[in-house]
């Protein structure tokens, strides 16, 4: 497998001499299933945030499928398959839910479009069955839904997702997970920030665990289930992984 | 109160709403009160003044009965919308633009509004002078339009045109991808980035918008009144109360907040006194703060 996404030392926050992110590095292979896990502050969205382009950065280099997209602005790496999730405030309330989908369309090539926007709507017929519905009275869940299916109408090679699981009711986290299961399944590589370590671990192949800004273990999961100091990882305590 | 209010109000708040909507787009867009924006109402006039006497020049400037307008006038007012987006757009690159990069706070981006509107209006009245200005000479005369009402062809004029413009931004915003793009930004700019929107394109549309909806403001303004350097400044008030009480980051919401400042302002000249109309629009702007701060169609915070 090749490398679909590789950070480099990378260091990144909101303002020069405050980094969130420090000196991260780690590889993501073409169609791998990688979480992002870490206590509170541990840098993670941010992580994710720097690496979509919402968040400055201040050293090191971003590689998407080749090419060095460090400083490249957010929108133009969405056109070249590079799709973020955000885990608040990631869908236009004020727009309608087929507005929300045609706008993340208008990346693709026009006769692609409409395709584009009804294969969403097939993924999630809840949305399907009322694309004029304003997205600021959906549930948490159908907000969930749409901001993925926002991700997926400009056909990402790859998906980040900063917590699509939090504050959603048990039933509903299964719904998110085997949604993500069936995208992986399509051969999108995705990368997942979780709070939800079991079922974090559960979905992906292989997890980083960040404490701090910087990397303190990566590992696949099957080996990070089982592992000893996990609950002294995420406390912070845990020595920095050789 | 004499009915004639209804027409001098409707065609006094044409133009403020025309104003109001440059306004509100910048404010949910760029999230700045934009005190220069009285500058591209004066800008537009005088631009399609200019280029009036051009093209009158070359294919001359006889009006087109019963308006006061000549071909000459039409072909420079559409020139004038986009010379004045254009104007708009070199602003923001020459002074927003670097505020913004600098992640300038909001106070000081609009201290620098309120500075380039001095200068460029202190430009205007070095090139133009002082004097007022007149797209034509020609008399108009208010005919009967029914309802004890008269109004003059030009006005009639101006009112049509009004919502021609107002329906095709609102059509433009609805229907099309920057427009839906437009609303996205307003909305969440992080949002709109990571969805593939082009934020800076946005802003540069927002600007050639506001600044051609100033002109055309500009041209009714000096179509019906006349032309001086200060037309934009001393609406400015208006265009503040209309944005804020139609909803800020409402384009209806400032076409229908500029045609009630205006006709508050019409019904205050026939019953107080013309001397109380400039109050009118700092009356309406505290009551609508104090009563109902997200306007008429306004969103709530």
């Amino acid at each position: 497998m090749s490398a679909h996404l590789a950070a480099t030392d990378l260091t990144a926050g909101y303002e020069r001499g405050l980094p969130i992110v420090r000196g991260v590095s780690l590889t993501v292979s073409r169609g791998e299933t990688l979480a992002i896990l870490g206590p509170n502050g541990a840098g993670k969205s941010t992580f994710a945030k720097a690496l979509a382009g919402l968040v400055p950065i201040f050293s090191g280099r971003v590689i998407f499928g080749g090419d060095d997209v460090t400083h490249s602005p957010a929108h133009t790496r969405v056109g070249e398959g590079l799709a973020f999730v955000p885990q608040t405030e990631n869908i236009f309330a004020t727009l309608t839910i087929a507005e929300n989908l045609k706008i993340a369309s208008t990346v693709l090539p026009r006769p692609a479009r409409k395709d584009a926007i009804s294969a969403v709507f097939e993924r999630f017929p809840d949305l399907g069955s009322r694309p004029n519905e304003i997205a600021g009275r959906l549930s948490g869940g159908q907000r969930q839904m749409l901001a993925v299916g926002r991700a997926l109408v400009a056909d990402p090679q790859l998906i980040i997702l900063d917590e699509p699981s939090a504050g959603l009711s048990p039933r509903l986290v299964g719904e998110v997970f085997d949604g993500l299961a069936a995208i992986a399944g399509s051969g999108v590589t995705v990368v997942l920030v979780e709070q939800n370590v079991a079922a974090a671990l559960d979905f992906a192949q292989r997890a980083v665990v960040l404490a701090e800004g910087t990397v303190r273990r990566d590992a696949p999961s099957a080996v990070l289930r089982d592992s000893e100091d996990l609950g002294a990882l995420f406390l912070g305590t845990a020595p920095e992984a050789a | 109160m004499n009915p004639q209010a209804l027409v001098d109000g409707l065609v006094a708040g044409s133009m403020i709403g025309l104003g109001a909507i440059g306004v509100t787009l910048t404010y949910a867009i760029l999230r700045f009160a934009n005190f220069a924006h009285g500058e591209f109402v004066t800008s537009g006039a005088y631009l399609t003044l200019v280029m009036a006497g051009a093209f009158a020049a070359v294919i001359g400037g006889a009006p087109l009965l019963p308006l006061s307008v000549s071909w000459a006038l039409l072909l420079a007012f559409v020139a004038g919308l986009l010379a004045t987006g254009l104007v708009a757009i070199l602003l923001d690159l020459t002074l927003f633009r670097p505020l913004r990069r600098r992640g300038a706070t909001i106070i000081i981006t609009v201290i620098a509004s309120f500075g380039a509107s001095l200068a460029i209006r202190s430009l205007i009245e070095f090139i133009f002078t002082a004097s007022p200005r007149y797209f034509s000479r020609e008399l108009q005369i208010a005919t009967p339009i029914g309802g004890g009402m008269r109004a003059t062809p030009d006005q009639v004029a101006v009112l049509i045109a009004t919502a021609a413009l107002v329906i095709a931004v609102h059509m433009m915003l609805t229907r099309t991808d920057i427009g839906r793009a437009m609303r996205a930004v307003a909305e969440n700019p992080a949002l709109a980035r990571v969805a593939g929107i082009d934020v800076e394109r946005v802003v540069r549309v927002t600007w050639l918008l506001g600044g051609a909806l100033a002109c055309a403001g500009g041209v009714a303004a000096g179509l019906l009144v006349q032309i001086r350097p200060t037309m934009g400044f001393d609406l400015l008030l208006p265009l503040f109360a209309a944005a804020i009480l139609g909803g800020i980051g409402s384009v209806p919401g400032a076409m229908l907040g500029g045609l009630l400042v205006g006709l508050c302002e019409a019904m205050a000249a026939q019953t107080v006194g013309a001397e109380w109309r400039a109050a009118v629009s700092f009356l309406v702007l505290i009551l609508v703060l104090i009563l109902r701060p997200r306007g008429i169609l306004g969103r709530r915070a």
